[in-house]
C-alpha cells in the first residue's frame, strides 16, 4: 500500500462515509471475477471496501490502434488496488467513461461505487462534487506516483541484471575464443616437448648410455624432497666427491639419501660431475611437459566455464560418470581410501564429460584439502541415490543425488560463502597451484542442469551433495 | 677468497630452478643457495653465518604459504649481523601495500617483476654484489668477473 498524504486522510474518511456507503451500490465479486473490461464503458468510481484487484492492459487496442489478434493475448499487469483504493478514477473525472484496463478481483472482494447520477451532499459547505472529490484525486496521484517509483527501480534492476548477463555472455565468448587459440598453441608445445624428449633420448642411447641415463633420471624425476634435505645432500656430495655445486645438486636429486649416493661407482660419479647438464636437460623437458599439461587443463577448465558446446545425451549413467572421475584421478587417490555406494539411479539427459568434471573437481579439492590439512587416514565416501521430493509445484519431483564426503579439515564459515566464487582458492603448491575455478565450474554446470548443491562441513566430515532433476521441465537444457 | 652466498627464496621449485640457471654465470666466484620458505631461508642463513661465510644477497618471492617475502626481508634487515646484505623482491603478485611494506620495512634494494628478463636479473644482482663487496671491505679484485664495472668505477672514484 502506498503512502497516503496525511492532509487528505480526514477528508477521505468523510467521502467514504458519505458517498461510498450505499448498500444499494455495493457489489461483491468472487475471486477471478471481472469488475470492468479494458475499453468498456464505465461511469463509476469504485472504492475497494474489501479484498484486492489487479489491473491488466492488453496491447490490442493500445493508443486507439487495433493490433493483430495474436499479439493481443498477452496482457501485462499495470497495477494492483488493495483495500482503501479507488479505481476507474481517471475514466470518470476525464469524462471519457472508458476503462483503460481490465480489472479483475484477486480474491473475494467488495466494492462500493458512485456514478454520474450520484447527488452531491452538502454543496453549501463542501463545494461542488468535483471539488469534494479532490482528495480522491490526490489519493490517485499519490498512488500513481509511488507506482512510477517502484516501476523505475524495477526497471533499473532489470537492466542491471541484463547487463550483467550480457557481460557474462561476452566474457564466455571471449574466453571460448582465447581457449581455442591457446589450445592450439599449447597443443604444439606439448606435442613438440614429447618429440624433443624422444629424439634426445634416442640420440643419447646411441651416443652414450651414461648420459642417456642421466637424461632419463632428469626427465622422470619424481622425487619430493624438501629444499633442506636436498641442500644438505648436495653439500655432502660437494665435499665427498669434490664436485661443483650444480653437479652435487643433481646427484642429490637422483640420490637424496647420501648412503645410496656413496654406493655408486666412481665412473658414475665422474660422469655426473662432468655431464650433469644432461640431467638438467631432462629435468627442463620434464618441467615443460608438466607446464603444458597444466596449461591444457586450464584451457579445458576455461572452456567449460565459458559454457562451450555441451552435447547432452539421454540416459547417461551418473554412476558411470563417477567411476570415470575416480579413474581419472587414480594417481591422486593413491593414498586415499575411497568407498562408493550406489542405489539404482535412472539415466539422465546429460553430457558425461560435464558430470565427470563436476565430480573430479570436487574430489580433487577434497584430496588437496586433506593433503594440506595433514589428514591422517584420508578417506572419500561417495553415495548416489535417486530421491523424490513432493509438494512443491512447478519444481521437478525426481532427482539423482550424489554426495561426495571427505574426512579432511572443516571449511570455515567465512570461506563457506566464498568457495563457489571464481578466483577463490586456498591452494598454492608448486606448479599445481589452484586457479580457483574448480567449484565455480561445478556451480556453472550444476546450474545448467537446474540442479542444486549442498555443502556441509564440520570437524568430522565435509560433504558436497549434488541434486540433479531427472527430467528437465523447463529450461536451460 | 671469502665465500659469498646469494640465496633465492621461492615456494615454487620451477621458479627457483629458473633463477638459479639465470644466475649460474656467477657461480665461478659466488655460491648460489635456494630455500623453499622463509623458515628454510632463516635456517640456511644461520648455517652460512655459523660457517663464517657471507650472505651477500637474498632474492625472495613475496607470496609464500607461511610467511611473506616482505616479512623475511624485514627480519634480515632487523638482524645486525646481516646489515650489509642486499635484498631483492622478485614477485608477480605483490599488492600496493606489500610494495610499500617491502620498501619501508624490508628495506629492499630492488624490485623485480615476474616474469623477469634474465639479463636484467643478472645485471641487478651484479650491481648489488659489487655494492656488497665494497661495503664488506672485501678485496674487489678477487671478484672482478662477477662485478659491475660501472658501479665499481663510480664507487671507487
Amino acid at each position: 500500500m502506498h503512502h497516503v498524504p496525511e492532509q487528505i486522510i480526514e477528508p477521505l474518511e468523510r467521502i467514504n462515509a458519505v458517498y461510498f456507503s450505499d448498500p444499494g451500490r455495493t457489489i461483491e465479486l468472487a475471486e477471478g471475477e471481472q469488475l470492468v473490461d479494458q475499453g468498456e464503458e464505465c461511469r463509476r468510481v469504485y472504492y475497494v471496501q474489501k479484498g484486492s484487484f489487479a489491473a491488466f492492459r492488453r496491447a490490442d487496442s493500445y493508443a486507439g490502434v487495433d493490433l493483430p489478434v495474436e499479439s493481443s493475448t498477452r496482457g501485462y499487469e499495470v497495477f494492483r488496488a488493495e483495500e482503501g483504493s479507488y479505481v476507474c478514477v481517471q475514466a470518470f473525472f476525464s469524462r471519457s467513461y472508458r476503462s483503460s484496463n481490465l480489472i479483475v478481483a484477486l480474491e473475494d472482494s467488495v466494492v462500493t461505487y458512485v456514478d454520474d447520477t450520484t447527488e452531491v451532499v452538502e454543496p453549501e459547505k463542501y463545494g461542488c462534487f468535483e471539488r469534494q472529490f479532490i482528495p480522491v484525486l490526490v489519493h490517485e496521484l499519490a498512488a500513481r506516483n509511488s507506482r512510477i517509483f517502484t516501476k523505475t527501480s524495477e526497471k533499473e534492476e532489470a537492466l542491471r541484471v541484463l547487463q550483467r548477463a550480457e557481460m557474462a555472455s561476452s566474457l564466455a565468448q571471449l574466453s571460448a575464443g582465447i581457449a581455442h587459440e591457446l589450445n592450439n598453441a599449447v597443443g604444439v608445445l606439448s606435442r613438440r616437448t614429447e618429440f624433443v624428449a624422444d629424439s634426445l633420448q634416442e640420440y643419447l642411447e646411441d651416443d652414450d648410455k651414461n648420459n642417456a641415463q642421466l637424461f632419463t633420471y632428469g626427465f622422470e624425476d619424481n622425487s619430493f624432497i624438501s629444499a633442506q634435505e636436498l641442500r644438505s645432500a648436495a653439500r655432502f656430495y660437494e665435499r665427498e666427491f669434490g664436485m661443483p655445486q650444480e653437479a652435487a645438486k643433481v646427484l642429490a636429486h637422483i640420490f637424496p639419501n647420501t648412503e645410496d649416493g656413496r654406493k655408486q661407482s666412481g665412473r658414475f660419479i665422474r660422469n655426473v660431475k662432468k655431464n650433469y647438464r644432461f640431467w638438467e636437460l631432462g629435468h627442463d623437458l620434464r618441467d615443460m611437459r608438466m607446464a603444458s599439461k597444466l596449461a591444457t587443463g586450464i584451457v579445458r577448465a576455461v572452456k567449460l566455464l565459458g559454457g562451450g558446446n555441451s552435447t547432452r545425451e539421454p540416459d547417461t549413467s551418473v554412476e558411470q560418470s563417477v567411476n570415470d572421475a575416480l579413474n581419472l584421478l587414480h594417481n591422486k587417490l593413491k593414498r586415499v581410501t575411497v568407498s562408493t555406494h550406489f542405489t539404482p539411479m535412472p539415466g539422465i539427459n546429460a553430457d558425461i564429460t560435464e558430470l565427470v568434471q563436476v565430480w573430479s573437481n570436487i574430489i580433487k579439492n577434497a584430496c588437496d584439502a586433506m593433503d594440506q590439512g595433514g589428514t591422517e587416514a584420508p578417506a572419500i565416501r561417495i553415495t548416489g541415490e535417486c530421491c523424490h521430493v513432493q509438494g512443491v509445484q512447478l519444481l521437478p519431483t525426481e532427482y539423482v543425488s550424489v554426495t561426495i564426503a571427505n574426512n579432511g579439515p572443516a571449511i570455515d564459515e567465512d570461506n563457506l560463502n566464498k568457495i563457489f566464487n571464481p578466483n577463490f582458492t586456498t591452494k598454492k603448491m608448486g606448479l599445481d597451484f589452484g586457479l580457483g575455478l574448480g567449484l565455480a565450474i561445478v556451480r556453472r554446470v550444476v546450474d545448467s542442469y537446474n540442479g542444486t548443491i549442498e555443502v556441509r562441513s564440520n570437524d568430522q566430515e565435509t560433504s558436497f551433495t549434488i541434486n540433479i532433476p531427472t527430467s528437465q521441465i523447463h529450461g536451460n537444457a | 677468497m671469502e665465500t659469498l652466498n646469494i640465496i633465492c627464496v621461492d615456494d615454487q621449485q620451477e621458479v627457483l630452478d629458473s633463477v638459479m640457471r639465470d644466475l649460474r654465470p656467477l657461480t665461478t666466484h659466488v655460491r648460489l643457495e635456494e630455500a623453499s620458505s622463509v623458515a628454510d631461508c632463516m635456517q640456511l642463513i644461520e648455517q652460512i653465518d655459523d660457517d663464517g661465510d657471507h650472505v651477500a644477497i637474498v632474492i625472495s618471492d613475496q607470496v609464500m604459504p607461511e610467511e611473506t617475502g616482505t616479512e623475511l626481508l624485514g627480519r634480515i634487515t632487523a638482524d645486525r649481523r646481516f646489515g650489509k646484505t642486499r635484498k631483492v623482491l622478485l614477485t608477480g603478485q605483490a599488492t600496493h601495500a606489500d610494495t610499500i611494506n617491502a620498501i619501508n620495512d624490508g628495506h629492499i634494494d630492488n624490485y623485480i617483476e615476474k616474469p623477469w628478463q634474465p639479463e636484467k636479473l643478472l645485471s641487478v644482482v651484479k650491481r648489488l654484489l659489487t655494492l656488497y663487496v665494497l661495503d664488506a671491505g672485501l678485496d674487489h679484485t678477487e671478484y672482478m668477473p662477477v662485478l659491475d664495472p660501472t658501479t665499481l668505477f663510480t664507487k671507487l672514484r
